[in-house]
């Protein structure tokens, strides 16, 4: 329940009971609420807009339809999420089995991922981070990428996400890990390595005991 | 600063950090307890950590996919209001913007029907006598479309009539539920349990394993069933089977869509 009881906008659930007894305008009043936190989720977790935005679409048409499923107990911007959350898992799992998609994002340039080293209008230094970190989690590979933006960026707890993915706990925790050591020459641009502390893709001449790691579960 | 032999990779001090490091750890700490340079790495690790988790948690969603979303949702409500016949108001047909929806974007509605993309499933898993392993493929691929009334068994059979009409123009019909959400019958849904208990049938693997971790009970199966999934529960001690209906495979007790029905193991 939001805002006071006074004010003219409706709550979430409202507008969602609103829905489910046929007012055809309160399920677009409600996503429009939420778009910008749903569409966050979604393109921070597939890193591609054109990806994101059937996601995002996908997610609330199944959201329209289930709302009669929808019990009260939970907040309904977290069913939202979480319908969000699954459909781009669906996606992910489902492109995985076929070649990307190479055509332009709605035949304009203007990816919302990935600003391609756009200026930086902004001078605060926070910003700029921040779209460094956009885009360097759009770059990562599918499978270091969800589970870092569900743990690290959404806050799901490991053991939810390795539900949601199907995968070992250990598993998530790895991929978190080396996904952060890929993210990490961000925060320090100018920082260089100790010798042997780039990431393991480079051969680094080691006759160490704790290797190279590869990938631990 | 005297360490014990190279630096290990940023890699290996991020999976030590988090404690995911199966390899023999002990060389790693020893290493990293006397070296300043991988201590400052660590940091670094922790702050990456830290400024993921203070991105903001809204991005403005460009205009044209909020278009898109609303014209999706505008048609969904358009066909609703159609199908149902309830008093919808402003819920005449646009017929341009259905016309829009269905050229531009069959695919993510047949994707969005996830009651039919798991019904595909459902329906192979359920036919198939021992197919039950390899379902994964089957449960995210998105050429389902309405085939959710290849579902058999009565339960489906509102849900299917909804989802084709979604799209027809002209079939009111009064009596179907508008959000094709309701849930099944009590009845209906021991007879999908027991289904699922004769037939082993799963949507996917895995499917239900978070209910059944929750509930301590183990993981018989699972089906598409109306508004959700129906995950099938075995409590070996008490000899009986549970049936729960939720939105998800990854669903929980708190996301459960109908009380839960119990009966008796076969």
């Amino acid at each position: 329940m939001t805002g006071p009881s006074s004010a003219p906008a409706a709550s979430d659930a409202e507008l969602l009971r609103r829905h489910v007894d046929g007012d055809s305008a309160a399920f677009g009043e409600l996503v429009g609420r939420h778009q910008d936190r749903l569409w966050a989720v979604a393109l921070r977790t597939l890193g591609d807009p054109h990806e994101a935005a059937d996601a995002l679409q996908d997610a609330m048409i199944n959201a329209f339809r289930r709302a009669g499923s929808f019990r009260s107990e939970s907040a309904v911007t977290t069913w939202l999420h979480r319908i969000v959350v699954n459909a781009c898992l669906d996606r992910v799992r489902h492109n995985a089995a076929r070649p990307a998609d190479p055509v332009a994002f709605d035949g304009t340039e203007v990816p919302g991922a990935m600003p391609t080293t756009a200026p930086r209008a902004d001078p605060a230094e926070q910003t700029a981070l921040r779209l460094d970190l956009e885009q360097a989690l759009a770059t990562l590979p599918d499978d270091q990428r969800v589970p870092l933006v569900l743990v690290d960026v959404e806050g799901y707890p490991v053991a939810e996400a390795a539900e949601l993915l199907g995968l070992p706990v250990g598993t998530i925790k790895s991929r978190c890990a080396r996904a952060r050591a890929k993210l990490l020459p961000l925060l320090s641009p100018g920082w260089s390595a100790p010798e042997g502390n780039q990431p393991s893709g480079a051969d680094v001449p080691s006759s160490t005991t704790h290797g190279q790691g590869g990938e631990h579960r | 600063m005297s360490t014990t032999g190279p630096h290990p990779s940023s890699e290996v001090l991020a999976e030590y950090v988090e404690g995911s490091l199966t390899d023999d750890t002990t060389a790693v700490a020893a290493h990293v307890e006397r070296c300043s340079d991988c201590q400052d790495v660590m940091e670094q690790l922790n702050a990456v950590r830290v400024a993921l988790r203070d991105l903001p948690a809204e991005q403005p969603v460009p205009e044209h996919v909020s278009a898109r979303l609303s014209a999706a949702i505008s048609a969904e409500a358009a066909g609703r209001g159609e199908s149902s016949g309830a008093s919808v108001p402003g819920g005449d047909a646009d017929p341009g913007t259905v016309a829009w929806f269905r050229r531009r974007a069959p695919r993510a509605l047949a994707l969005a029907a996830s009651v039919a993309v798991v019904g595909l499933a459902g329906y192979v898993a359920v036919t198939s006598d021992d197919g039950g392993g390899d379902m994964t493929s089957a449960g995210s691929s998105g050429q389902a479309g309405e085939s959710s009334e290849l579902e058999s068994g009565p339960k489906q059979h509102n849900q299917a009539q909804d989802e084709s009409e979604v799209l027809d123009d002209d079939s009111a019909e009064p009596d179907s539920a508008g959000s094709g959400a309701a849930a099944p019958a009590p009845a209906d849904l021991r007879s999908a349990v027991n289904d699922v208990w004769e037939n082993d049938a799963e949507l996917a693997p895995e499917c239900g394993a978070a209910l059944a971790a929750e509930l301590g009970l183990s993981l018989v199966g699972s089906t598409d069933s109306g508004p959700g999934v129906l995950v099938v529960l075995e409590d070996e001690a008490a000899g009986q089977l549970h049936g729960h209906l939720v939105p998800t495979c990854g669903s929980t007790t708190t996301e459960e869509l109908s009380v839960p029905v119990t009966l008796p193991r076969p």
